[in-house]
């Protein structure tokens, strides 16, 4: 304590004093108006480290979200594409069941197949679907339509020119999530599996693999026959689809004529209009047409031998030779490479390989398509049975697309997770970064009375001591 | 006693009066700074023998002198001087803090959040060109930011070289003062009167120096001072020592005294404190700012090298960066590349180009080894053997790549979509695959072919390898290539991973060679016998992004000679660079060719119809690459650069890029949905930097900021106390020198009674001298 205190120590002292209150009132008031604890790192180095710490968190969450919000919408057009596509199979297959109705005629047939056709377009449509500018179904190759048509080997098929990649997008720390899901998953999926025919014609698959996308058309070319038939009766000569070895036998007694163990046929009454053109199928659908003019009414088994040739691009003709289990046939448009086993022909009718490499379903909804038309001309039975085997890859397809659909909800379900733990983290944080660095109102303010308690008590006693003197006594 | 006592009474009335001016003086000084308290020294006057009697003779008045404790007031001197050293500092400090801007919506750590989160929205969408331009601005927001720190900080330095100079100045005049304070003090002290407040001047006058300088005052002689600071004389017996600045090339700022030769430092002052914001803290800062815009600029590009803008691979790119001729002799290619005086630091490592035919869409992987001595001649070498693409230096020794129209080049890690474009796995020409190298050859070692053009016989030389004993694939292939036997047999050699691959150069089933003989055979583990080539090649694709943490190349090798597809049994051994078998993949009956098999690291792998050949040594080689440059030589040369710069006050945007955000580079295969550069570019923020001390971009600068406010933070505690000392001080030298009012009050009554007193005293006399006077 000072020993002999002056005016002048009494005036610093009550002025120091007046300034740290005021500087306290102030600081007080500043807090209050802002509503922050921190307005400059020197008010709390520490904490100001810690509130920079958790802005950079929450930037981090908020960016986070805006990948989830970003990649939202995104995955609902997905979806919503996916799930039309779903419901166009659907249709798709109940068409190619009816088309499988032996009670229709062709027009019904083509009537199915335009509205197929019609199916394949819309397909297409959505296959090609858009968010924004860029392409979904395209990998990361967005700017160009993934799918488009293209004619390969005289086809005109639907290929693909995406790419098989995932574009990710951050949604927590080191925690991907694909945005996109390329379109050949789901649209043309890999089937490991072996070549699969139609089976019409009897060729079967060679030893060695095949290698080729969606399917290949087998031509089969009749060329002749081999072999008299008995009893006077001739070959016509024209429209015969008989492969291999087949026995006629016309049985005289019973009146009927009967080609390896297909149908036995009445014989056609001498003069009438089918004697000159008689066409008698075997068991597997192959034609021989007969001339019944010259019969003379016996019986007789004979052998009758049919030639032909495959092609699949319907000019380079191999001829068949039953020996043949591993005949390398390519198409050079499309890149096809089939091996036949060649063995088992029976009859020259256009036959169908669908690769199991990749089951593109335009290409299977074309094929339904052609099928139904019948431009070959098969019998009911035989378009059944091509229908069928196109159902079976169908049948792939419509899983492919479920299962992308699967994948899609999974991706929608880890968003909204990762939504709700992102929005947790940001009230958690946020209210962590307020705790650092915003004042706490009400003990700011109870600390603003306090200061302003002081100064006013300062300035009271102050005014005491320096108004005091002895001046106000000595008269 | 007549004339004794009127001379006593007369001593008293003076000395009261002379007590009371003192007071007055006193009363009048009361608030007049630095002023010193003043008392009338009195003492009794020496007494005279009357009548045997020693009367006292009445009071002297001696001197009027002024109460001063001088060490106090140097104490007070040397704490005015801390806290004004202080007071600087916080002035400068508090004004970096408030250019920081944070916490705050518009602080750098703010900035950087904007710009990776528009890298995030990019990421989702990255073919959008309003996403990309908004990447590409908030980036130029971020650089900006830096620039305005950088120069801000430069003109920060500039203003205390500015305060430093006006400051001396002051100096100069308040020295000045002192000389002459000194002469007067001394000219009145000669004739034994104390120059009181001459002296409360110079005190005052040396306290006000204390504010600028740490001085401290020595007697001369005469009542005069002189005046060091740390050792040196500012003011001398007679003369001032003037004080200047001077401010260097680099603006380091130096102070001189007149006739001195070595710089002043003065430890405490307002200068002081200017010399060490503008010496120690704020090149701290700006060197803080600088590190982290040096490494910003170096990760980022080191991730933007990689990537491929929207436009596509690169028909010509220059690099920002000079090389430098190190060693002077007037060239840059004798200098070593990874000291060839880069901005960056670059390092022994694989750079990989890739060149894309433009028209097909495929591209060639081409890999550059970097050696610690690598030449700067070497390595344009390197990348002029890359058919199509051509490197040069332009005059100021910046690398520049074009390629020829029609290709392009990129620095990417795609995947090779068709690893083995030399046919070397089922391929449709004749090949007959060596066992893995190193060979162990020797000089005259013999290869007997027989192509279809005829027969090729080679001998080997020592010259062509660089050591025989462990040839290399590389080398024996470019010895059977320049071999003009080789040639005209209509053969040639290939390189696989590495293995030496001996082909016919016609394919097709009727595409033959036999192996005829000679002394190498052994060594590269090949038999005598024919090969032939096959009307089908095996048609091999690799899709996926390698995941791997490290770059590696798969080495595929059949378990035997087989169909694809067809074989019983028939499988793919994958071994990796080491050696180790990573996977075994079966493509015997069962597998269906073109069927996609999975791979370690996120590949995956097909193979189309066709044979393939265990005992002709088929083989190809799929590359994974994790980082495409482990060199860091592009980003240090600034090729396919985001920034531009190499600190805080040149740090921006690549030009070009900011002109065109579609050269923003954020995919890594081309794919305008593809984002894996971007989301390599965000990654950046993630990484624990060595440079910054093992902390990341963002933690470095939260870190900087704190310490900013440490420091002012530090600085007003500290200057708290120091007020409180000096506070503590000047009401010490108050309790000494300070004038209290009131007692001057109570003296001023008191010496008024004594003049009254006097006054009645000499009534007395004069009575009794009226007494005696009357007797007479």
């Amino acid at each position: 304590m000072n020993v002999r205190p002056t005016q002048t120590t009494s005036y610093q002292l009550v002025q120091s004093g007046l300034n740290l209150n005021f500087a306290k009132l102030i600081r007080a008031q500043e807090m209050v108006s802002t509503g922050k604890r921190i307005l400059r790192p020197s008010d709390d180095p520490i904490g100001s480290s810690a509130a920079l710490a958790l802005r950079r968190q929450l930037g981090d969450v908020g960016r986070y979200m805006g990948s989830v919000a970003a990649a939202t919408p995104t995955l609902e057009l997905s979806t919503a594409a996916l799930q039309d596509a779903s419901g166009l199979l659907s249709d798709a297959k109940q068409l190619a069941v009816s088309g499988m109705n032996g009670t229709l005629n062709d027009a019904d047939r083509r009537a199915i197949a335009n509205q197929v056709r019609g199916l394949k377009d819309r397909l297409l449509e959505l296959a090609n679907s858009r968010s924004g500018d860029a392409y979904l179904f395209g990998g990361t190759a967005t700017d160009r339509p993934p799918f488009e048509e293209v004619r390969i080997g005289g086809e005109t098929r639907v290929a693909y020119f995406g790419n098989t990649d995932l574009q990710k997008v951050a949604i927590g720390l080191g925690v991907d999530l694909a945005v996109n899901l390329p379109g050949d998953m789901i649209f043309a999926p890999d089937q490991p599996g072996s070549t699969s025919w139609s089976g019409l014609s009897g060729v079967r698959a060679g030893t060695t693999a095949d290698m080729g996308s969606g399917f290949e058309t087998l031509h089969v070319r009749h060329d002749g026959i081999v072999g008299v038939p008995g009893s006077g009766v001739a070959l016509v000569g024209a429209g015969d689809t008989l492969l291999g070895d087949r026995d006629l036998v016309i049985d005289a007694v019973a009146g009927t004529v009967q080609l390896g163990s297909g149908p036995a046929k009445p014989i056609p009454a001498a003069g009438s209009s089918a004697a000159a053109d008689f066409v008698l199928v075997d068991q597997h659908g192959a034609e021989v047409h007969l001339d019944f003019a010259g019969w003379d009414g016996t019986s007789s088994t004979s052998t009758l031998h049919g030639d032909g040739s495959v092609s699949l691009d319907g000019s380079t003709w191999t001829t068949i030779d039953p020996a043949q289990t591993d005949l390398e046939l390519e198409d050079p448009a499309s890149g096809a490479v089939l091996h036949l086993d060649l063995s088992g022909m029976v009859r020259a009718v256009d036959d169908l390989a669908t690769f199991s490499g990749q089951a593109n379903v335009f290409d299977v909804l074309e094929g339904m398509a052609q099928d139904l038309e019948n431009a070959g001309g098969l019998s009911a039975g035989d378009v059944q049975q091509r229908l069928a085997a196109r159902l079976v890859e169908f049948d792939k397809n419509q899983d492919a697309l479920l299962s992308a659909l699967g994948t899609l909800g999974a991706r929608a379900e880890r968003l909204i997770d990762a939504d709700g733990r992102l929005q947790d983290m940001e009230t958690h944080l946020a209210s962590l970064l307020s705790s650092t660095e915003d004042a706490d109102l009400a003990s700011t303010i109870l600390e603003m009375s306090k200061a302003e308690q002081t100064l006013q008590l300062a300035q009271a006693t102050g005014s005491r001591l320096i108004n005091t003197s002895l001046l106000d006594y000595l008269r | 006693m007549g004339s004794i006592g009127l001379n006593t009474g007369l001593k008293a009335l003076l000395s009261a009066q002379a007590a009371l001016e003192t007071i007055g003086h006193n009363v009048s000084n009361a608030n007049t700074a630095g002023y010193s308290r003043q008392r009338l020294d009195l003492a009794a006057s020496p007494s005279l023998l009357v009548r045997g009697l020693g009367i006292g003779s009445g009071v002297d008045a001696l001197r009027v002198m002024r109460t001063t404790d001088a060490l106090i007031q140097a104490r007070i001197v040397a704490q005015t001087g801390s806290i004004a050293r202080i007071d600087a500092r916080l002035a400068g400090m508090s004004q970096v803090q408030a250019l920081l801007g944070e916490p705050g919506e518009f602080g750098l750590s703010s900035l950087m959040e904007a710009m990776h989160s528009s890298y995030a929205a990019l990421a989702a969408d990255p073919a959008d060109l309003v996403l990309r331009t908004s990447a590409v601005q908030s980036t130029v927001a971020t650089t900006s930011q830096m620039n305005h720190l950088a120069t801000s900080f430069a003109a920060a330095q500039d203003d205390v070289v500015g305060q430093i100079r006006a400051q001396a100045k002051q100096v100069n005049l308040l020295a000045d003062e002192v000389v002459r304070l000194n002469q007067e003090i001394a000219n009145i002290e000669a004739s034994g009167v104390p120059a009181n407040d001459l002296r409360d001047q110079r005190d005052e006058t040396i306290k006000r120096l204390g504010q600028y300088l740490n001085v401290s005052t020595s007697e001369a002689g005469f009542g005069k001072v002189m005046v060091s600071v740390g050792g040196r004389l500012l003011v001398g017996a007679n003369q001032s020592y003037d004080l200047s600045a001077q401010v260097a090339q680099d603006g380091a700022v130096t102070l001189q005294l007149a006739g001195g030769t070595q710089a002043l430092q003065p430890k405490s002052g307002s200068i002081g404190g200017l010399l060490s914001f503008a010496k120690e803290f704020l090149p701290h800062v700006s060197q803080q700012l600088d590190g982290l815009a040096k490494q910003l600029i170096f990760e980022s590009n080191k991730a933007h090298a990689t990537g491929i803008p929207k436009t596509g691979p690169f028909t010509q790119l220059s690099a920002l960066h000079a090389l430098q001729d190190m060693d002077g002799d007037g060239q840059i290619g004798d200098e070593r590349l990874v000291q060839a005086g880069l901005p960056f630091d670059a390092s022994a490592g694989v750079l990989r180009v890739n060149m894309t035919d433009a028209s097909t869409g495929a591209f060639t992987s081409h890999a550059i080894a970097i050696e610690p001595d690598t030449t700067v001649d070497e390595f344009l070498a390197a990348l002029n053997d890359i058919p199509h693409l051509s490197a040069s230096l332009d005059s100021y020794g910046r690398l520049q790549l074009v390629s020829e129209s029609g290709h392009g080049f990129d620095f990417s890690r795609k995947t090779q979509v068709a690893p083995d474009a030399i046919g070397a796995f089922g391929g449709a020409a004749a090949s007959l695959g060596a066992q893995a190298g190193p060979y162990q050859l020797a000089a005259g070692d013999t290869l007997q072919l027989q192509g279809p053009g005829g027969v090729a016989t080679v001998a080997l030389s020592v010259n062509d390898f660089e050591d025989i004993g462990e040839a290399t694939a590389a080398e024996l292939a470019a010895v059977l290539n320049a071999d003009a036997s080789v040639q005209a047999a209509g053969l040639r050699a290939e390189v696989v991973g590495d293995r030496l691959v001996v082909q016919t150069t016609t394919s097709g089933a009727t595409a033959s060679f036999e192996v005829l003989g000679g002394s190498a055979l052994g060594a590269l583990g090949l038999q005598p016998g024919v090969v032939s080539g096959g009307d089908r090649a095996v048609a091999i694709e690799v899709s996926g992004t390698w995941s791997g943490d490290a770059n590696d190349a798969y080495v595929f090798t059949p378990t035997m000679d087989g169909v694809v597809g067809t074989t019983q049994g028939l499988a793919v051994e994958v071994r990796d660079a080491s050696g180790a078998l990573v996977a075994t993949l079966d493509i015997g009956a069962g597998y269906t060719p073109g069927e996609e098999l999975d791979l370690p690291n996120g590949l995956k792998v097909s193979f189309g119809l066709g044979d393939v050949s265990a005992s002709h040594g088929d083989a190809f080689v799929v590359e994974g690459w994790a980082d495409s440059d482990t060199s860091d030589i592009l980003a240090a040369m600034g090729l396919n650069a985001l920034y531009a710069g190499t600190t805080a006050v040149d740090i921006e945007v690549r030009e070009d890029l900011r002109d065109d955000p579609q050269l923003f580079a954020a995919s890594l295969t081309g794919a305008a949905g593809d984002n894996q550069a971007l989301l390599e570019l965000e990654s950046v923020k993630e990484l624990a930097l060595d440079a910054l001390g093992g902390v990341t971009v963002g933690e470095a600068w939260g870190d900087f900021v704190s310490n900013v406010g440490f420091d002012i933070q530090s600085a007003e505690n500290a200057r708290g106390t120091e007020q409180f000392l000096l506070d503590s001080l000047v009401a010490r030298r108050e309790e000494v020198s300070g004038v209290n009012v009131d007692e001057e009050l109570v003296n001023m009554v008191r010496f008024e009674q004594a003049y009254s007193a006097a006054a009645r005293y000499i009534q007395a006399v004069n009575s009794i001298n009226d007494e005696l006077l009357r007797l007479i």
